[in-house]
């Protein structure tokens, strides 16, 4: 067979053209859609992680951070049209699509009755990241007055008050079990994790600074006690300081915002990564910690410092389309367009969520060095992608006219006029894919 | 802690948006385009082998006259689609199969039709098999087209349509060599005929010249015999005749320049190439239908001088002939795609990825080979990581695209990405284990 030659020409298509493996842009996700894969993005190998742990029975001992957006995987199966891996229940998904580790999933959760509280924590973290609000919802039953709880039940109670947020976005629905658990889990380690949500909570979503400060500081007095001389403590104290530097960038505190996260940068690079499930948090931890040190660099004016950290991040999670757009970002806000172009170019290579985005903004960017074909190109992916993306279609719009093609600029105007108004700009925060 | 950052507004982000889905007709660029087949959409601009079948349906009435269409459906056009847009059931041969996202009142209608071909008089089972076969679905238009003999076919000029139709559909829905041979029956029942009109016999005998002529292997002593039947038929049209004579006279010249092209004769090519563009641009385009087939007419004439000339190493023409193809026929991909490649040959690299460019921006079925042209442009000129990128759109523009897998696989090594030489790899290792092959050697 010669390399040129190609030899499925003649072949029944089916299988092939919509099978998840034959997609490099999927590659990065790929966890997401069937629980198949290895690699990936940071979140996607946690995810992989947790449901390599609910086969094999291991405990998961680390502190796993990152929360995906609600409905991530909705938003992968939607960007990728891949409507036959939709489900709303995990056994919706046909056997034949589903990875060996979808199928113990499934077990899992036609078991539920007999599992013990551990393996249903596990179970819950798979199902909530997969999405799969109601599923864990249902299996849970209603919240237990949390009163002396153990780690296990407290883990539960986390996760079903995260499920809630996460099916309604509603901005107080997951603080009062929170707060509950404060007061109530029977173990320091426990009430530290939630006082840690309700300070990055208040932080995120109701942006509160008073609460945010209430919060960090009821974690630092707990720290201490939950610190167990053991190996994830370096992790845990970090995760604490990056949470509580929240509270002095809401104050405008500069320098103890700095303070706060020299600490917490080098608690996180002291972390040990000798099992893999150590290197995994580690990474998961020093890649949020880098994160918020770009912006926080970004904050004080320091854009080389910004840019040098966001690098950095880019090379630990290199599978990470967020990353690589957010270098892209830093790169164009200093006008260098063609660096940015790369930047967003790798990101869109590397598919869902963020591929819609990714192409626009390499269009934006043919768009800036006056390539008005190139940029087409970019946006009509980006409107494959997203067929509601109303940036692609003005961009598709606004370069046809350029260019004098008025078939082309037809058809955007007029996919721009049947699509439903978008709500108003105050709405719109919870639409941003971040 | 935050950047300025470009908006991105999208109706589609919405926390309740709905579930996953294909697309709407008008979602794609590319769906839009060629909205008439796979719906009977009526997108306002189109290419104009997709022009073929919103005529081929407007001419179901058979008060209108039927139109001579010169362009065709590029075979397999349907399983090219489907398989770029990752949508298999846009392959399907039964048209009461499409997708309920696409179909139209029109479609109905369409499929309604099919399945009564029986109560049907025989010029609108011409006519629906003629929608049929410019649609791409030829095994349903057997269905609907009568079996008959070749002797049938020369009996009388609804006869010989009917005939030719069906037999045309065999073959491309079929491929054997039985349905070639039965075609070719009646496409010479048909040239040789002495009770048919001569334009029906001389666009018979002009297929037999070109069936001859292309190929691997053509006939050179075959191509010549029909170019004379052909001759005689022309010498039979009415002097002055009507517009439609015009056309078949345009017509015979391109269709025999075939004989002193395959002698290498570049001069008598040409010679013969200027009578048939003679008589193409003097066809009228006063009615909707004369303008259609005057641009029809265009299209494939302008393709063959731009091989001849190109064959002739007569680059400017060529390159000429390949522009003038692309303002006629805009949105046709394939039309890009040659454009581009000529002008690269020519060595006019801006209008060779202007051209590949817009044949990537008009999508399936021929963006991934557009993808592929600019990738190879862009490592050429040393730019690996743009290659790449490129390389990695085709693949995502067609996932059976082996070529565009195989140059990510050489420029992933080549740069250091491990991440997507592993995924090529596994691609492959995918693909063979789905296919049962065993390759002679692996890619790279």
């Amino acid at each position: 067979m010669s390399v040129s030659s190609n030899p499925f020409r003649r072949m029944p298509t089916r299988g092939i053209t919509t099978a998840p493996g034959t997609r490099s842009d999927l590659r990065a996700v790929r966890p997401y859609v069937d629980l198949r894969g290895a690699g990936g993005a940071i979140h996607s190998r946690v995810l992989l992680h947790y449901a390599d742990a609910l086969s094999s029975g291991h405990q998961v001992r680390a502190v796993f951070q990152s929360n995906p957006v609600a409905h991530t995987r909705r938003h992968i199966l939607r960007e990728a049209r891949l409507p036959d891996f939709h489900a709303d229940h995990p056994a919706d998904l046909p056997p034949e699509l589903r990875g060996w580790r979808w199928q113990d999933l499934c077990e899992h959760v036609e078991h539920w009755p007999d599992l013990d509280d551990d393996t249903r924590a596990r179970a819950g973290i798979v199902l909530v990241r997969l999405g799969f609000y109601a599923t864990f919802l249902g299996l849970t039953g209603p919240d237990e007055p949390p009163t002396a709880i153990g780690d296990a039940g407290a883990s539960l109670l986390m996760l079903r008050a995260n499920a809630r947020y996460k099916r309604t976005l509603a901005a107080g629905e997951a603080v009062p079990t929170y707060e509950s658990l404060v007061e109530h889990a029977s173990t320091a380690r426990s009430r530290l994790l939630a006082a840690l949500a309700l300070a990055v909570h208040h932080a995120r979503v109701s942006r509160d600074s008073a609460q945010v400060d209430a919060w960090a500081t009821r974690s630092m007095d707990l720290l201490p006690q939950a610190l167990d001389g053991g190996e994830d403590d370096a992790l845990l104290h970090s995760a604490v300081l990056r949470a509580c530097s929240f509270a002095p960038f809401f104050d405008g505190d500069k320098a103890r915002t700095t303070r706060l996260l020299d600490e917490c940068e080098a608690l996180a690079r002291s972390a040990p990564a000798d099992t893999a499930e150590r290197a995994l948090a580690k990474a998961e931890n020093l890649r949020a910690v880098l994160e918020t040190r770009a912006r926080e660099a970004q904050w004080r004016g320091e854009a080389d410092l910004a840019l040098d950290r966001t690098r950095e991040l880019v090379d630990l999670d290199a599978d990470d389309g967020r990353a690589h757009r957010d270098l892209g970002y830093l790169l164009l806000a200093r006008q260098d367009v063609e660096a940015a172009l790369r930047s967003f170019a790798r990101s869109a290579a590397l598919g869902p969520p963020f591929a819609a985005v990714s192409w626009a903004l390499v269009a934006r960017c043919r768009e800036l060095l006056d390539d008005p074909r190139a940029a087409i190109e970019a946006y009509l992916v980006a409107c494959e992608l997203d067929p509601g993306s109303l940036t692609a279609l003005d961009g598709v719009a606004r370069c046809a006219a350029s260019i004098g093609d008025a078939g082309l600029r037809g058809w955007a105007l007029s996919r721009s006029a049947a699509l439903p108004a978008l709500p108003a700009p105050a709405d719109r925060e919870k639409e941003t894919v971040r | 802690m935050s950047t300025t950052r470009p908006p991105y507004h999208s109706t589609g982000l919405r926390p309740d948006a709905e579930r996953p889905r294909r697309w709407r007709p008008d979602e794609r660029v590319d769906l839009w385009l060629l909205g008439p087949y796979f719906g009977l959409h009526e997108p306002p601009v189109c290419s104009l082998h997709t022009a073929t079948v919103t005529a081929a349906y407007a001419e179901l009435d058979t008060s209108r006259p039927a139109t001579p269409f010169q362009c065709h459906t590029p075979r397999g056009l349907r399983e090219a689609v489907a398989q770029c847009l990752r949508w298999p059931e846009l392959a399907s041969a039964d048209p009461a199969a499409l997708p309920d996202e696409l179909v139209t009142e029109r479609w109905r209608a369409l499929v309604r039709l099919t399945e009564h071909p029986l109560d049907l008089d025989l010029e609108t089972r011409l006519r629906l098999g003629t929608l049929l076969c410019a649609l791409g679905l030829d095994a349903c238009a057997l269905g609907v087209l009568p079996a008959s003999t070749p002797e049938d076919a020369g009996r009388d000029q609804l006869s010989a349509g009917l005939a030719m139709k069906r037999t045309h559909a065999l073959v491309r829905a079929s491929g054997s060599e039985a349905a070639r041979a039965e075609d070719r029956e009646v496409l010479t029942a048909v040239a040789t005929s002495r009770r048919l009109p001569a334009a029906t016999a001389l666009s018979a005998a002009l297929t037999l010249v070109v069936l001859n002529a292309k190929g691997r292997a053509p006939d050179v002593a075959a191509t010549a015999h029909w170019r004379e039947v052909a001759g005689a038929h022309l010498a039979g049209l009415a002097p002055g005749g009507s517009w439609r004579d015009a056309l078949f006279t345009s017509a015979y010249w391109r269709a025999v320049s075939y004989l002193p092209f395959l002698l290498g004769d570049h001069e008598r090519t040409r010679a013969e190439l200027d009578r048939a563009e003679e008589h193409a641009r003097d066809l009228p385009d006063g009615t909707e239908q004369q303008a259609l087939v005057r641009r029809q007419n265009l299209h494939p004439l302008l393709e063959t001088r731009t091989r001849a000339a190109a064959a002739a190493n007569d680059l400017d023409a060529a390159l000429r002939y390949a522009h003038e193809l692309a303002a006629l026929d805009p949105y046709d991909g394939k039309v890009l795609l040659g454009l581009g490649d000529v002008a690269m040959r020519a060595g006019d690299t801006a209008a060779a990825v202007e051209a590949y460019r817009r044949a990537a921006m008009l999508g399936a079925p021929h963006a991934a080979r557009a993808r592929v042209a600019l990738g190879r442009h862009l490592e050429h000129a040393g730019d690996e990581e743009g290659a790449l990128d490129s390389f990695l759109a085709a693949a995502h523009a067609d996932p059976t695209a082996y070529t565009a897998v195989a140059a990510v696989h050489r420029l992933a090594e080549r740069t250091g990405r491990a991440d997507l030489a592993d995924w090529c790899v596994r691609w492959l290792a995918d693909l063979r284990a789905r296919l049962r092959v065993r390759p002679e050697r692996t890619v790279g």
